[in-house]
């Protein structure tokens, strides 16, 4: 018996090229997530890592949830620890001395030749997945829906200091006056709502190490800052998958 | 003949070493004169060292004094120029500080700010020195129809030396000036700095008469 022979060239093909770039990207993800979710990592971690770390992934741009979406740039090497940022903070939002809302960290290079010290400013980053919020047993602090500031409700807070543990970037104290924990919330009681466009520590920086303005708004400076690749921008503990609204970034 | 030539190499070599050491000492002598400046204006703080400019650097007191700086200490800070953009255009740390002859001084903000950590750190290190020689108590001044005025030499010699005031402005010996108030609205004793606008006026009554 003799087979017919088959012409392989008169077939259609079935590579990638039939499948258009979208529904391979769809499905892709897809199998990210479900990788995601197996290896217990977090949804978004899988889908795409940059977008954790950096803002100017594409998606990540694409979706800043809020409006405004309001945002903090530390240009870092521009910080002289002069500590007019602290000051005004804690004239403006009443914070008592042995807690802080913003504080200035220092870290020292020895070996490094010329500059052997930095200064780091750091805040509250406003987290986009605030570890803060899920841990919160009464839902006194939540992250608010318009602005997308992490907001304390402290007639709710009973003040189990769960959420200043699950912090990761360790911006939550407990304030005894208020019995409750308090925390940075971008001056949105205090300057925001009453027409100003910055933060005090923001308007009180004497070198502009702190631009803060909305994401959202691609004409913004901390648009401007974060959507380029000339100068790395990066954020704290990209790690902990907190996709924090507080950039850093030198020069 | 030989011993005699080396004895003449060998005097002629100790005379110019001690020579050149007498030169350091000197040197040093100015150097401890300096010491470091410690800037807090117009942002906390700078620390200047003379150590370092001067001796390691080998800088020469000329080089700054008095054409950038003038010889008494922080009185840069007192103008109201000094500040960065200053720097920028030459003046002060500036001149040097071009990016040329040494960093400039748009970089490496920290190298030369040491913050307000850097200064408590510092002013743990170096206290605050009372006046050496002087007083230590206040100098309580009496007069008829309002209360002591107290005068703190403690306070006043953190920022001035003796020769700030004496025996130009006051005689050294306690009570000797006889002051009065009309002499101070005139620009004399206390009322030299006290005037409003280097230091707080003197119609300021309960600023000194506290009681």
């Amino acid at each position: 018996m003799r087979k017919d022979k088959i012409d392989l060239d008169e077939f259609e093909k079935e590579d990638m090229n039939g499948v258009s770039p979208m529904e391979r990207r769809e499905f892709l993800k897809i199998g990210l997530a479900i990788t995601g979710i197996f290896a217990g990592g977090t949804l978004l971690s899988a889908v795409s890592t940059m977008s954790r770390v950096f803002a100017s992934a594409d998606e990540y741009a694409e979706k800043y949830p809020y409006k405004p979406h309001y945002s903090m740039v530390m240009r870092q090497d521009r910080c002289i620890d002069c500590e007019r940022c602290m000051e005004a903070c804690i004239v403006t939002n009443d914070v008592p001395d042995y807690g802080y809302r913003t504080t200035i960290l220092q870290k020292d290079s020895p070996d490094a030749i010329g500059q052997k010290r930095e200064f780091i400013p750091v805040l509250c980053n406003q987290c986009n997945n605030p570890p803060c919020v899920r841990a919160c047993p009464t839902k006194a602090t939540y992250k608010d829906k318009k602005n997308g500031i992490v907001m304390m409700e402290y007639k709710k807070c009973i003040g189990c200091k769960t959420c200043v543990v699950a912090c990761p970037y360790n911006a939550r104290y407990f304030n005894e006056e208020k019995h409750a924990i308090d925390k940075c919330n971008f001056c949105v009681d205090t300057r925001l709502s009453k027409g100003e466009k910055l933060t005090a520590c923001a308007a009180a920086c004497p070198a502009g190490v702190r631009i803060f303005g909305d994401l959202s708004d691609t004409g913004s400076e901390v648009y401007r800052l974060i959507h380029q690749i000339e100068r790395p921008v990066w954020v704290m503990r990209p790690e902990v998958g907190a996709k924090p609204n507080v950039f850093y970034m030198k020069g | 003949m030989k011993k005699t030539v080396l004895t003449i190499l060998i005097m002629t070599f100790v005379t110019v070493f001690f020579a050149e050491n007498k030169n350091i000492d000197a040197r040093t002598d100015g150097v401890s004169g300096g010491g470091d400046i410690v800037y807090t204006k117009p942002v906390k703080a700078v620390i200047f060292s003379h150590k370092l400019h001067v001796e390691e650097r080998g800088l020469s007191c000329d080089m700054c004094h008095n054409g950038l700086f003038e010889p008494a200490a922080l009185k840069a800070q007192e103008k109201g120029d000094f500040n960065m953009d200053s720097l920028y255009k030459g003046k002060y740390c500036g001149a040097c500080h071009d990016g040329k002859m040494a960093f400039a001084s748009n970089t490496q903000c920290a190298r030369c700010h040491t913050g307000v950590k850097g200064y408590n750190a510092y002013r743990k290190m170096n206290p605050v020195k009372s006046p050496i020689s002087g007083p230590k108590a206040d100098i309580v001044y009496t007069s008829k129809g309002i209360g002591p005025a107290k005068f703190s030499h403690n306070f006043h010699a953190k920022a001035f030396g003796c020769n700030d005031c004496h025996a130009k402005h006051f005689a050294m010996k306690k009570g000797g000036s006889n002051m009065k108030m009309d002499a101070m609205y005139g620009g004399k004793f206390c009322g030299t700095c006290h005037n409003g606008s280097t230091a707080s006026a003197v119609t300021d009554c309960a600023k000194c008469h506290k009681t």
